[in-house]
């Protein structure tokens, strides 16, 4: 009976230790950091958490590999159920196509024919309205050789990636140009302009794709189309960002300064150990966190791809997260706050 | 004065003189045209090898099995097809060629899978053409409507047509400027949609029902059952099996039509209107009996056999030329046939050979040397035999896949006029025929035969080419005045 209750005793103590000391390990979300991911090059898939790296977790690993030179598409769905983006370049050696990656926030593959554009990404946008419907300019071609026709295709996330709509045209992807989309979700359509820049040159056209399936393409004046501008990130040569409330200013680089414009007090961020020029920032809105973006070393240019920081505005924190493209989002971000993580 | 009028009398007559090679268009005969295997192009010439041309060589390449598509367009001035590959390749490159052989619309050489290509109806110049850019991307369909007249895209439309897809017929309606067409997309589920394609460049695509599609049905041009054709007045009955005979309607007295000596059975036949001459399309050995043809061309008074190559069966792989295409916008043709004839054929009764003989052929191996010539080896002794000049090295295996273990190559010399014949199954289609220069073989001209064996004779002033049914048995120096034939 004594042996009896010792042994209880041991097991008491196993057990309260290991419930604790796994415990332990969890770390609890803490509202006031926000999160951000980042595609890992290192590892694969994203790594959503903290700045200071607390509640760390990593997702679709097993679909997004590693060694991409980056990430390019339209990231998080406007519910923040859904994440797409597709791997930056055409063809890496090792790698493959540029393949497009569609997953639900807890990194499962969803819209498995999204998986099936491989390569000339050239454009997606998820709805402007709020609906997980994403336009997708792609095509099917499986090898990098020959790049000619261009789809436009108009796909329900909430509906199982339901094809809504198709169009097509024989241009090659990279040449024609393209208007802003007109997203019209209350008559269930969109619509946009489209000019050739190939053997039907001087051709201009007004598409219209109902999400029945039902496509129109009409010929239109030159008038009537207006090219999209896509924008560039001009800053990052002069390495200057300004908050998104104006508070802070962070200009130059080597050193990297932030400057409080309300107390005219100036500190020095810290330096990414492998960057070597240009820098970039990503704001969380309440102008607490950077993310970072450091060119790295190339001949003749030195602002090629950059690596991730993550620094707070006072400098007090620093954290290298790894390599990625200019292209944040989806590189990297600051997790949209409609995005429920699932408990790890 | 008198001396210059002699001078131009003088030019006058050498004129005439190189003129003479040119033939005169023979008004009793009709035009043949097809495509050449051998050489690549169309060839187009009276039955019997006069006013003989071939245009767009260099843009139709040789050794296809043959063209598929709607040929000529209504006006006559225009032809269209796509080719059908000779090996695995899923390449069917469509082609788009003027009378004179120039290539029209110059980016459909980015369409390398061709489905469907159809003529407008209603007599334009109006063309579809069904297609893909990329053969791995065969779920991805595109039409496009070609006003080739006037090189202008009217209209084009892509879908993606999934695993698995239908068509309906295309409906033309020029008058109101479209086409109008079905089909089923196989994305999962089948998704019915019409398509309206208009000249202006409109395109409407409009989901349908299932009840409202109605799929295409495919013809076939060739009815396997039928013992007989029928000459187009009904003037003579030509047997297609077990015996070619041709039996005049009227006295019932059957002829014996030449038999091909590549041909092994099941035969078709295309009649000109005037009944006189008979293409003929002879099922080889080498298509299990029946597949693709070769040609042969005769008259209904047995007077007159030529052999023509294979292809893949009648238009546009071979046919009479419509009436609407005007010869004389053909570039000039010569009074001989573009692929040298043989000057007789010696039949072998009953005695068929099928293939190379082991015992004639040699084993021979190909590679480039340190000094990228091209080299044919015996691969027993590993004697180097023959260099070749003109064939690129470094090897590409990927354009020119060879046996390991070697090939076999059955090889003839005629040491006198410094001549080398060649055959194998590898090298395409026909005899090639090369020439010693320098210690290098050039390649001189290829031969429409097969080279089962081959043997320079009568003190090497014949070549005989052993065929599956005889032997085709050509002049040496019908041979050696090709070298001097301007190219």
């Amino acid at each position: 009976m004594k042996n009896i209750t010792r042994l209880a005793t041991i097991l008491l103590i196993i057990f309260v230790l290991g419930s604790s000391t796994s415990l332990s390990v969890q770390a609890q979300p803490d509202i006031t950091q926000p999160y951000l991911y980042y595609y890992s090059q290192l590892l694969g898939g994203l790594i959503i958490e903290h700045p200071d790296g607390t509640d760390t977790r990593q997702i679709a690993a097993d679909v997004i590999p590693p060694n991409l030179s980056g990430l390019i598409g339209p990231a998080w769905s406007p519910s923040g159920k859904y994440f797409v983006a597709f791997a930056k370049d055409p063809v890496q050696t090792g790698i493959g196509n540029r393949t497009a990656y569609a997953i639900d926030s807890n990194g499962q593959k969803v819209v498995l024919s999204l998986y099936e554009v491989a390569t000339k990404y050239f454009f997606t946008e998820w709805s402007l309205t709020g609906e997980d419907i994403l336009l997708v300019v792609g095509n099917h071609v499986q090898n990098n050789s020959i790049e000619l026709g261009t789809f436009f295709w108009l796909i329900d996330f909430e509906h199982n990636g339901k094809l809504l709509a198709e169009f097509a045209t024989s241009y090659d992807i990279g040449i024609f140009d393209l208007s802003t989309i007109n997203w019209d979700i209350a008559n269930q359509k969109v619509q946009f302009y489209l000019a050739a820049n190939a053997y039907d040159f001087g051709s201009h056209y007004r598409i219209t794709m109902h999400f029945d399936g039902t496509t129109l393409r009409e010929p239109v004046a030159l008038e009537a189309f207006i090219p999209r501008n896509f924008e560039s990130n001009n800053h990052v040569s002069e390495s200057y960002s300004v908050s998104p409330q104006g508070t802070y200013e962070a200009h130059g680089y080597h050193p990297s300064l932030l400057t409080d414009i309300r107390t005219n007090q100036t500190i020095e961020l810290p330096n990414h150990s492998q960057g070597k020029s240009c820098r970039s920032y990503l704001w969380t809105e309440d102008e607490k966190y950077m993310i970072t973006l450091d060119g790295t070393l190339v001949a003749g240019h030195g602002c090629g791809d950059p690596v991730l920081g993550v620094t707070n505005s006072q400098g007090s924190l620093w954290r290298e997260l790894g390599n990625c493209s200019w292209v944040a989002p989806p590189c990297a971000g600051w997790l949209p706050q409609n995005i429920e993580l699932a408990p790890k | 004065m008198t001396r210059l009028t002699a001078i131009l009398l003088v030019i006058l007559a050498v004129t005439t003189t190189s003129l003479s090679v040119q033939a005169q268009p023979d008004p009793s005969q009709p035009y043949i045209y097809y495509y050449s295997q051998l050489l690549g192009g169309l060839i187009i010439e009276h039955p019997d090898g006069t006013d003989s041309r071939q245009i767009a060589a260099d843009v139709i390449p040789p050794n296809m099995s043959g063209l598929a598509g709607p040929g000529w367009s209504p006006s006559g001035k225009y032809f269209a097809a796509y080719g059908i590959p000779s090996n695995d390749d899923s390449a069917r490159v469509p082609y788009l060629i003027d009378t004179k052989g120039q290539n029209q619309a110059g980016w459909l050489h980015n369409v390398t899978v061709t489905s469907f290509m159809q003529w407008s109806p209603n007599g334009e110049d109006i063309l579809l053409i069904e297609g893909v850019y990329n053969p791995n991307g065969l779920r991805d369909a595109f039409f496009w409507v070609i006003d080739v007249g006037h090189n202008q895209l009217l209209a084009d439309f892509g879908v993606n047509l999934g695993g698995s897809s239908q068509r309906s017929e295309i409906l033309w309606n020029v008058e109101q400027g479209q086409i109008v067409f079905e089909y089923a997309a196989d994305l999962g589920t089948l998704q019915y949609y019409r398509v309206t394609m208009h000249f202006d460049g409109t395109i409407l695509r409009q989901p349908i029902s299932a009840d409202e599609f109605i799929p295409q049905t495919s013809n076939s041009n060739l009815d396997t059952d039928e013992e007989n054709r029928i000459s187009p007045r009904g003037t003579y009955k030509a047997q297609r099996y077990p015996i070619a005979r041709l039996i005049n309607t009227t006295t019932n007295q059957p002829l014996e039509l030449p038999r091909h000596t590549q041909g092994t059975g099941c035969r078709d036949y295309l009649w000109p209107e005037n009944e006189a001459y008979i293409i003929t399309l002879d099922g080889t050995a080498l298509t299990d009996g029946c597949g693709f043809p070769a040609l042969g061309v005769t008259n209904v008074q047995m007077t007159l056999w030529r052999e023509l190559g294979h292809c893949t069966g009648a238009s546009p792989c071979v046919g009479w030329l419509p009436q609407q295409v005007n010869v004389n916008n053909f570039p000039l043709g010569t009074s001989k046939p573009v692929q040298l004839d043989p000057i007789k054929i010696e039949y072998a009764g009953q005695i068929q050979v099928y293939g190379i003989d082991p015992a004639v052929a040699h084993i021979l191996n190909f590679h480039c040397d340190q000094n990228m010539t091209a080299v044919l080896s015996d691969m027993r002794t590993h004697a180097t035999l023959y260099k070749l000049n003109n064939i690129p090295c470094p090897y590409q295996p990927d354009q020119l896949p060879l046996p390991e273990k070697g090939f076999d190559v059955v090889v003839a010399e005629d040491p006198a006029h410094h001549l080398l014949a060649t055959y194998s199954d590898w090298q395409g289609y026909g005899v090639s025929i090369w020439m010693l220069h320098d210690g290098l073989y050039e390649p001189l001209l290829k031969l429409n035969t097969q080279g089962l064996t081959l043997e320079f004779t009568d003190n090497n002033e014949r070549l005989r080419a052993r065929n599956f049914n005889g032997w085709k048995i050509y002049s040496v120096a019908d041979i050696l005045a090709t070298v001097n034939t301007p190219k």
